[in-house]
């Protein structure tokens, strides 16, 4: 597919091969130019070595296709949520250059939002902390320290080192494998500074900011639920999620605060000592213990201190997970609508956008009436409900679905099998991690990219 | 030789009725009594000891010895945050006074169970680890509270950065306290099975913790006063403020005062288990409103001179005093009705449903007149919040309890019968040592024998009647039978008579026609109505396990279990029959019903793995047990992925 080619009839939607990751061009009709929008831009482990660098320069490349001043327009930006493995790629050059009008984030991203701000920090120092923690000297004694260290190290600067290791099944790799794989979940968390500077201030062209949805304002019109821009002529934007409902605000809490992390010790790990709940006046001297245990009948035996000990530490693999999880609760959920074509971006979305946005009746009915779906979380369980795919997803004819992933051996669910299964039931499916040989018709895949033709 | 004094039945201890955070508020500060044992410095008693050891610095505490004279004459301790001998005092009061409501409610002792121990009291842990959690577990026998700093950017009125002790929090160690006593009485209730049985765990501890708190007069009168008699709108369903507010929620962790009026779809719209939980809790004190309300209203025309308006200002001290009497009424009587009504739950799968339906039978048992329509109330409140009873054909009270079996439908065998009359007998016997005898070890000794020889558990180690046998077979079980016949302990040949019992009412129990019969609990009750009448009655719960392989459903590891609770009259004649069937019942409609609910509990699993973050990075181990790390207190209470930290309590 060629941007510039495409007809007045066509909506192109382009999926860039980016691992594991999200980055997708779409290019409507337009007179006299044709308009496009990019949903995310990011990646935490390439597909066949191809760095977020190259992918970067694909996509400025396509913005320019079709432009008469020869310069990259895109003219919606859409960053859905601060994962990294949907925003590098905005921490790389070139933004500067492209002229942007409008950049959509969810309401998460408002700074002068203090619930917004709230929730960012929380998920942004526990990702920091368990980052410390995975490559932390203070695992010195391990012997794997080393290498779990470099990885990660390598992981920060450039990801397609620590592939290899990622991918490790035995021995000593093995278990640096293991503390990398968790650090690059946690990683993804990292507040992401960098990409997030050129969402929140840089890209030329002075493109105004939406955090959406926005607050109902009296007597403004503000973008709530659906709306139209002039940076889209003939979409109509409908806005999913995230919802402020308190329940899915819940959901993007991280699990932990500072100070149980701070106390808790990870796996493997000593504890820390922490500060004294009481004074040492307060502690029984040890030479006395026993005779303070002869008044219980049970008192706890070494293996019950081993089980006590064993329950005060964190599951850093859990913790990392549930981290993944609030940042993906923050995803911005959307369908555009364009000559009575539909199509849904739910971003990482989890269970709690998703419900508000099932029990929704309009929505519900639009989601319906959806034929184009950009599959959640790389193709996770979490990110598509089942109530979604078996009652609301039309059937028949002209439904397409795109799946951006990468899998790894030992994440066996993602992406997951019996979820991809029932979506071909309903609709053609595609990932980006299928050889552009293997890429069948209405798909066009090639070393770089997956495209979509919609006709309307 | 000198006569001896006559054993104290009371002791006075100090605690924080609310928390340290509300300091000097009036009622915060409270003396409560517990009934009284002679104890060992910890305090060590014979149901609860608290073990004062801390995980995260591997040291214990110096504990407190409430037998000595300085501790005996005023109460204990005083009130103080900085001396950890006084939250060991604090969590053994709190957690004697929730003993005391259950046995009391319930009409028979509480006594805790260690895993291969038999009776052994429940250890409570006052400054287990440093976190901003606490949890009942029961692998440990023990209750962990921890300890944290709160929130450096928004304390609340704490000093930032302080040190929050849960222990010292009397809805928290109540709440905890809830958690193992249902655990102890329904240990299967953890299991998630739909979507309310964890949602009933945290809703009930909830309902215990602030209907205990609203029996402190201290408490109520200061509300009462100070609100004009109001309790629609006051603080009194706050649930661990300080706690709320340490974690910078700027608020109680949970309220039972939520939107008025309430939005009776919003059930249907929450899934999570704490906040379904707030839910139950916000009915029950609609109710509690409800009741007051109604049992004041001639109080007010009294003191209005008929108008029942009242003036500007404060009220009168006696009024203030006869409206919190009737409110303390109002929160013993609701709290009473709560309890009663576990022995009235099926063993398994607790829907809001069942407990409503519960709560209205064993109330209509025990009080057979209500005079001012309390459960009317009860069902109408719960309705407003959504919470309809299942399978009735009306919302009149009638209609809403279980349906009552006719006299001559079944009767329990003869030898269990007899029991009764041993436990009146041994009662009166306890209460004859309590009151003459001085010595504590034989009273000790005469409860141990009352409460073991009428009740038991399926987990308190009776040969054969294991409650998680592997095998299924039911030729198993007769050898199990077998077993039990050459045992001479009483206990056992009671369970062989109960057993026997269901084998040959299979269908009527609503049990699995060919699986193996478990006879999970056995208890006699007595209790005495408020027109002075003994009510005794027996509850005999059973259940049986289905292997899930055999079925197509994806059930993440847990057990396919069914089970049926049978309440009986002193005379042995079946009264109800409350079942959770399996699928393939004796009874056909009971199997259909039992086919419904294997569906529904596969469901809910799905449902489950769809908000579960740990499903996504999930190794295959994982996987294939996770509903069984999720059916523990510290997955509910912590960890857990979509609960956020501290939302445990």
């Amino acid at each position: 597919m060629k941007f510039e080619k495409l007809t007045a009839n066509e909506i192109g939607i382009r999926m860039y091969r980016v691992g594991f990751g999200d980055c997708f061009l779409i290019s409507f009709p337009g007179h006299p130019r044709r308009h496009k929008m990019l949903v995310d831009c990011g990646s935490i482990a390439s597909y066949k070595k191809k760095s977020i660098d190259t992918i970067v320069d694909l996509v400025i490349e396509d913005a320019r296709a079709g432009e008469a001043d020869g310069e990259p327009h895109i003219d919606v930006a859409v960053c859905t949520h601060r994962h990294r493995d949907h925003v590098a790629g905005f921490a790389k050059d070139g933004w500067d250059k492209v002229h942007v009008r409008e950049v959509w984030m969810p309401w998460t991203e408002d700074p002068k939002d203090p619930e917004a701000r709230r929730i960012l920090h929380a998920q942004a120092s526990l990702a920091l902390g368990l980052v410390q923690r995975f490559a932390s000297p203070a695992l010195a004694g391990d012997k794997y320290t080393d290498i779990a260290n470099s990885a990660a190290n390598a992981l920060l600067d450039r990801y397609e080192q620590a592939d290899e290791l990622v991918e490790a099944k035995t021995g000593e790799d093995a278990k640096a494998a293991l503390r990398v794989r968790r650090a690059l979940i946690a990683l993804n968390a990292l507040s992401n500074d960098e990409a997030m500077e050129t969402l929140h201030h840089g890209l030329s062209g002075e493109p105004e900011r939406f955090f959406l949805p926005e607050k109902e304002q009296a007597g403004s019109a503000r973008r709530t639920r659906s709306f139209t821009t002039s940076a889209l002529p003939g979409a109509e934007i409908h806005i999913l999620g995230p919802s402020r409902d308190e329940d899915v605000i819940r959901d993007m809490d991280p699990p932990c605060g500072k100070s149980y992390f701070r106390a808790a010790p990870l796996e493997g790990e000593e504890p820390t000592g922490g500060w004294p709940a009481f004074g040492k006046e307060w502690l029984v001297p040890s030479q006395a213990a026993k005779s303070i245990e002869i008044n219980f009948a049970n008192p706890f035996t070494a293996d019950e201190r081993q089980r006590l000990a064993q329950m005060n530490t964190l599951d850093p693999s859990i913790l990392a997970a549930s981290l993944d999880s609030s940042v993906n609760g923050t995803s911005l959920m959307f369908i555009v609508g364009f000559k009575g074509k539909k199509m849904m971006f739910s971003g990482d979305a989890q269970w709690g956008t998703w419900r508000r946005a099932l029990d929704d009746p309009e929505w519900r009915d639009l989601m319906s009436r959806s034929r184009f779906l950009k599959v959640g979380h790389h193709g996770s369980h979490n990110a598509t409900p089942t109530e979604y795919v078996e009652e609301v997803m039309p059937d028949g004819q002209g439904n397409f679905a795109m799946i951006s992933v990468r899998p790894y051996e030992k994440w066996p669910e993602i992406p997951r099998k019996p979820l991809l299964k029932e979506l071909a039931k309903r609709a053609e499916i595609v990932r980006s991690d299928e050889e552009g040989a293997d890429v069948a018709a209405p798909f066009q895949g090639d070393a770089n990219y997956v495209d979509l033709v919609i006709p309307v | 030789m000198e006569p001896s004094y006559p054993e104290p039945t009371r002791r006075p201890l100090n605690i924080y009725a609310i928390d340290p955070q509300a300091g000097d508020a009036p009622g915060n500060k409270v003396t409560i009594n517990v009934p009284f044992e002679r104890l060992l410095a910890g305090p060590a008693g014979s149901v609860v000891e608290v073990i004062d050891y801390d995980q995260t610095h591997g040291e214990s505490y110096v504990p407190v010895d409430l037998e000595r004279l300085e501790t005996l004459i005023d109460g204990g301790l005083p009130h103080d945050e900085g001396d950890p001998r006084f939250h060991q005092q604090m969590v053994y009061a709190v957690a004697m006074r929730v003993i005391e409501n259950f046995s009391h409610s319930l009409g028979r002792p509480i006594r805790f169970n260690m895993s291969g121990k038999g009776y052994q009291p429940l250890r409570l842990v006052p400054h287990a680890f440093e976190q901003a959690n606490a949890y009942f577990d029961p692998e440990l026998h023990a209750i962990l509270f921890g300890y944290f700093k709160a929130s450096e950017a928004n304390p609340g009125r704490n000093l930032p950065g302080q040190t929050v002790f849960t222990c010292l929090s009397h809805d928290i160690i109540a709440h905890e306290m809830t958690h193992a006593i249902l655990h102890r009485l329904r240990r299967y209730f953890m299991h998630p099975s739909n979507i309310d049985a964890q949602a009933f765990h945290e809703g009930f501890a909830d309902i215990v913790a602030i209907f205990q708190r609203l029996t402190f007069r201290e408490v109520v009168e200061a509300h009462i006063a100070n609100l004009r008699g109001e309790l629609a709108s006051s603080s009194l369903g706050d649930l661990a403020s300080q706690f709320g507010a340490a974690l910078g929620k700027k608020q109680a962790l949970r309220s039972a005062i939520d939107e008025q009026p309430p939005d009776p779809t919003k059930l249907s719209r929450t899934y999570e288990a704490h906040s379904r939980g707030a839910i139950l809790l916000a009915a029950v004190f609609d109710t509690f409103v409800r009741i007051y309300e109604c049992r004041t209203r001639d109080l007010l025309r009294i003191a209005t001179g008929g108008s029942g308006v009242l003036p500007e200002g404060h009220l009168h001290p006696d009024l203030v005093s006869r409206l919190t009497s009737e409110a303390l009424k109002a929160a013993q009587s609701l709290l009473n009705m709560c309890i009663r009504a576990i022995d009235y739950l099926p063993p398994v799968d607790v829907t809001f449903s069942d407990f409503l339906r519960a709560i209205v039978t064993a109330d209509t048992e025990l009080v057979r007149e209500d005079r001012i329509g309390q459960r009317e109330m009860l069902i109408e409140a719960f309705r407003q919040r959504g919470i309809f009873p299942q399978a009735v054909l009306s919302l009149a009270p009638e209609s809403v309890r279980y349906k009552k079996l006719s006299a001559e439908v079944a009767q329990l065998p003869r030898e269990v019968v007899k029991e009764f009359w041993q436990a009146l007998s041994l009662q009166r016997a306890v209460e004859r040592e309590r009151q003459y005898a001085g010595r504590s070890e034989e009273i000790a000794l005469s409860v141990e024998r009352y409460s073991s020889a009428i009740n038991f558990d399926a987990d308190d180690g009776l040969n054969g009647i294991r409650p998680e046998g592997a095998e299924l077979r039911r030729d198993r079980a007769d050898d199990d039978v077998d077993a039990l016949k050459d045992d001479r302990d009483s206990k056992s040949q009671l369970a062989v008579s109960l057993w026997k019992f269901a084998d040959s009412h299979r269908e009527l129990l609503g049990l699995h026609q060919d699986l193996r019969i478990q006879v999970h609990g056995f208890h006699t009750n007595l209790r005495i109505s408020p027109d002075e009448l003994l009510r005794p009655e027996f509850v005999i719960t059973y259940t049986q396990v289905m292997d899930p392989s055999t079925l197509k459903l994806d059930f993440g590891g847990m057990p396919i279990i069914g089970g049926t609770t049978v309440i009986a009259d002193a005379e042995g004649r079946v009264q109800y029959v409350i079942a959770k069937p399996l699928p393939d019942a004796a009874d056909k409609e009971l199997a259909e019903y039992g086919q419904r609910r294997l569906v529904a509990q596969a469901n809910y699993v799905a449902e489950l793995d769809a908000r579960d973050p740990a499903f996504s990075w999930g190794s295959a181990d994982y996987l294939k047990n996770r509903m069984n790390h999720r059916a523990t207190f510290r997955a509910l209470h912590g960890q857990h992925p979509a609960h956020g930290q501290g939302e445990g309590q």
